[in-house]
């Protein structure tokens, strides 16, 4: 017994120092911290910032990634090879472009295969492997003039037999197509010669333009693919047309591209493209700055105004095609008044909001639509006006405002439970009382954004809406078309206007652009005035490179361009 | 009374807990009075402005005053800690002393249950259940309660069988008393204090636990201050805003500190040997 004691004296006076250790530890370091923040000059300061971040890169020296700082190694003929390292957050999930999903791998996709067309970063479609088209009256009918004397990477000729494999593999429900219902309207592909094909669609589609520039339908050579067997999506040799070919997948590592010699268009400027993939975005950020990654995807947004102002490091940012708003529930309580609606749209400041919360990571919406689509009109903001906001609540009935809960998903969105939070606030302020329900899960919260009306407890819910194919269409018919309400669709917000949907009805038949333009601009004042939505901002797709690396361009789709990039020397 | 004069003559450290713990203590209930902001009024402008005048700890990511949200944070975060602790020592102290006295099959099904839990750390435990039942006060507090409940039911179950070979139980059932009787007369008083010591120092862990929920996004409305979900938003500013994480983290460290001094205090107290 009186070991016991003693043992549990001895404990308890261990626990003690051990404690006393702790409260020491936690002040050491609160002062450590507060005199490295407060220091004349500051701790976060762009040269101690180079500086404390390139150990932390070393240390986390992934397998796979170079342990070189240098860019160029002497390649075997002596001349130096040029590669470029690209830092990217997830690994891919294939290499074949018929089954993508995700943006990031169709921006490595991009650079090993081609479609007929592409839209530019001025939200025009151009012609890449097509050279020219036309559009039958009754808009069923595309017919496409092909480019002549293109050759895939593995010496197959492109024609229009090519074309019509890819689209047959698209169109074949053995093959895994993610994408498959943004090609629901197109019947079946004619070779009309050599060099001229046919889509024939069930329906107008006037879309459908832009899903031919769109990823998916890169078209890839039939020889490989028959060749390549099961293979096409990992190791997809020759498959495509672009400047760039597959070298090496190492999973989970790295994904290795190599210059494609004999491409048919200007020729690819670096010998390979390399991505690493990396995670976590302050690792990736490290890497940069330390000097292991040329350019990197996505760096951790708190961070990117500090790396505005380091040495040597270029940030890029363009407004993505990623739209921003808070669903408002049309058909419940008083949501249902659209001065209420509009009121919640004066009372938040969307400035403030990308200023201070989102760290200038995006642009405000002044549209429906985001400036580069089709139909985009520029009408009058909702500049941020509290005091009309109180009125318009007044007006409505609600004088001293009503309960209302906010949904918000957590990681989903930049900064998203901030901006609920922020968003709350601003709603408190014109006399609402507000509670932010913050959903962790993300398959939970699109299950509520699912659920049928008489099932749905949203009232005010942050969403993002990024379409496949960034045409009007896309942007508007299933978030607000009174057929598409859940479970159908998307139109959680259960807008229910005829107008809206016979203009809807007709945006997607018809073909020519001017009138298709003119359709949308109404569609975007109704909906704009109705307020159906909280309108907040258009999220920036970020990059940030060495200043070494020049001509980088940004695509609005999340996408990046290295056509005309190059080292300085 | 004893205890207090016990602490004041034998125990510094004890002393310096139940400071700690009083001070927060009366700062969560005095909130109303003492905060200088409401904690919930988000002023973007000033978002992430570190210690002024004004703002003598600063403001959070969405420019709320971070000392009233601190000071008001105490409230919610004793109220999940406190609750959660005392259900478990309730649930704890119930199952123990019944698995004891009882002995047989209730015995060996109580134990079988202990096992289960005490096989999955508390948070996960936790995880499960706000992830079933989604995030509310209540259910946060039965979460971290759950976890809880292992640790008193054995500490009470031995204690409960060290007393039972006791003459004064063999007297009661001598005379005819009902077991109910005997339990909550003779049985209970005299396992209780074994159980209190344990109590405070759980109230710190459960602190922390709580914090560790609101830190992976499992807890409340994040405009309610709360530390743990304080603490989880402020890590994406750790390097804009290093103030909020450290003065967050450094106010959660000291509070579990405090408890667990006086936690420790009163074992030495409660210890017979010491009698």
């Amino acid at each position: 017994m009186h070991v016991t004691h003693a043992r549990r004296r001895i404990r308890s006076g261990m626990q003690k120092s051990f404690l006393a250790v702790i409260v020491a530890l936690v002040v050491v370091s609160a002062f450590a911290g507060y005199f490295m923040y407060f220091r004349p000059g500051g701790g976060g300061g762009e040269t101690t910032t180079t500086q404390s971040n390139s150990p932390i890169s070393t240390s986390t020296n992934a397998p796979g990634t170079p342990a070189t700082t240098t860019t160029t190694t002497q390649g075997s003929s002596g001349r130096e090879k040029k590669v470029l390292r690209v830092g990217i957050g997830i690994d891919a999930d294939t290499l074949f472009p018929i089954s993508g999903t995700t943006t990031t791998v169709y921006n490595i996709m991009r650079l090993m295969y081609e479609p007929l067309f592409r839209v530019d970063e001025n939200g025009k479609i151009r012609p890449l492997l097509a050279e020219s088209y036309n559009v039958s009256k009754d808009g069923l009918v595309y017919t496409v003039k092909l480019r002549k004397g293109i050759r895939f990477q593995d010496g197959t000729p492109f024609n229009a037999t090519a074309v019509k494999f890819t689209f047959d593999k698209i169109m074949d429900p053995k093959m895994v197509c993610p994408s498959r219902a943004d090609f629901a309207a197109l019947k079946e592909v004619r070779v009309v010669d050599e060099y001229t094909v046919q889509f024939v669609l069930k329906y107008p589609y006037a879309p459908f333009l832009t899903v031919l520039a769109g990823g998916t339908a890169s078209i890839i050579s039939p020889t490989s693919f028959k060749k390549l067997g099961d293979k096409v999506f990992t190791t997809p040799y020759g498959l495509g047309t672009g400047p760039y070919e597959f070298e090496k997948w190492v999973r989970g590592q790295k994904i290795v591209l190599k210059k494609n010699p004999d491409y048919w268009g200007k020729k690819a400027y670096f010998d390979e493209v390399v991505f690493y993939v990396v995670p976590d975005p302050q690792t990736r950020e490290a890497k940069r700055l330390s000097g292991e990654l040329d350019m990197i995807l996505q760096p951790p947004s708190a961070d990117i105004q500090r790396l505005e102002k380091t040495k040597h490091v270029v940030v890029q940012k363009v407004l993505s095609t990623r739209v921003m708003f808070i669903g408002i529930n049309t058909q419940w309580g008083p949501l249902k008044d659209k001065r209420v609606r509009q009121a919640l749209n004066y009372a938040v400041d969307k400035n403030a909001l990308i200023k201070d919360v989102l760290f200038g990571l995006a642009g405000p919406m002044d549209s429906v639509l985001p400036n580069f689509a089709l139909g985009h009109v520029k009408l009058p903001p909702y500049s941020y006006n509290p005091e009309k906001a109180k009125e318009l609540l007044k007006e409505a009935g609600y004088p001293n405002g009503f309960k209302v809960t906010i949904y918000t998903p957590v990681g989903r969105y930049l900064f998203d439970k901030e901006v609920a939070q922020a968003i709350g606030q601003y709603l408190r302020n014109i006399g609402l009382q507000v509670e932010v329900r913050p959903v962790a899960d993300w398959p939970t919260y699109v299950h509520m954004l699912l659920a049928p009306k008489n099932q749905t407890k949203l009232e005010l819910f942050l969403v993002g809406w990024a379409p496949s194919v960034p045409d009007p269409h896309n942007y508007l018919y299933q978030r607000f078309h009174s057929s598409q309400m859940p479970p159908h669709g998307f139109n959680f917000v259960f807008y229910n206007n005829s107008e809206v949907d016979k203009l809807l009805d007709e945006g997607v038949r018809e073909t020519d652009p001017a009138v298709r333009a003119k359709i949308y601009e109404n569609v975007s004042r109704i909906l704009w005035d109705d307020a159906p939505n909280i309108y907040l901002y258009l999220q920036y797709f970020v990059v940030v490179h060495s200043d070494r690396l020049q001509g980088v361009k940004l695509l609005p789709y999340e996408m990046f361009d290295i056509s005309d990039a190059s080292f300085k020397s | 009374m004893e205890v207090l004069r016990y602490l004041l003559r034998e125990s510094k450290t004890g002393m310096a807990g139940l400071a700690i713990i009083l001070a927060f203590i009366s700062m969560a209930l005095l909130a109303n009075l003492i905060a200088p902001y409401d904690p919930m009024n988000a002023v973007l402008g000033d978002a992430r402005q570190p210690p002024s005048p004004q703002h003598p700890l600063g403001t959070d990511e969405l420019g709320r005053d971070l000392l009233s949200r601190i000071i008001y944070g105490a409230r919610t975060t004793f109220l999940i800690a406190v609750s959660s602790t005392f259900t478990a020592f309730a649930v704890g102290t119930a199952l123990g002393i019944l698995s004891g006295y009882l002995r047989g099959a209730v015995d060996a099904a109580v134990n079988g249950g202990t096992q289960i839990l005490l096989s999955l750390p508390g948070i996960v435990i936790a995880i499960i259940f706000v992830a079933l039942w989604g995030p509310s006060l209540v259910n946060l507090i039965i979460a971290i309660a759950i976890g809880f409940i292992p640790v008193y039911i054995k500490l009470m179950r031995a204690a409960t069988l060290q007393v039972m070979s006791m003459e004064y139980i063999q007297a009661a059932k001598m005379l005819g008393l009902s077991n109910l009787k005997i339990m909550v007369r003779h049985v209970l008083p005299n396992v209780l204090p074994v159980g209190i010591a344990q109590l405070s120092t759980d109230v710190g862990f459960a602190i922390l636990t709580a914090s560790g929920l609101g830190f992976l996004g499992l807890g409340l409305d994040p405009s309610i201050p709360e530390w743990g979900a304080m603490i989880g938003s402020a890590k994406n500013y750790i390097f804009v805003a290093p103030h909020i994480i450290i003065e967050v983290g450094a106010v959660i460290a000291l509070s579990a500190i405090g408890f667990s001094l006086l936690g420790n205090a009163l074992r030495d107290y409660i210890d017979p040997k010491r009698r």
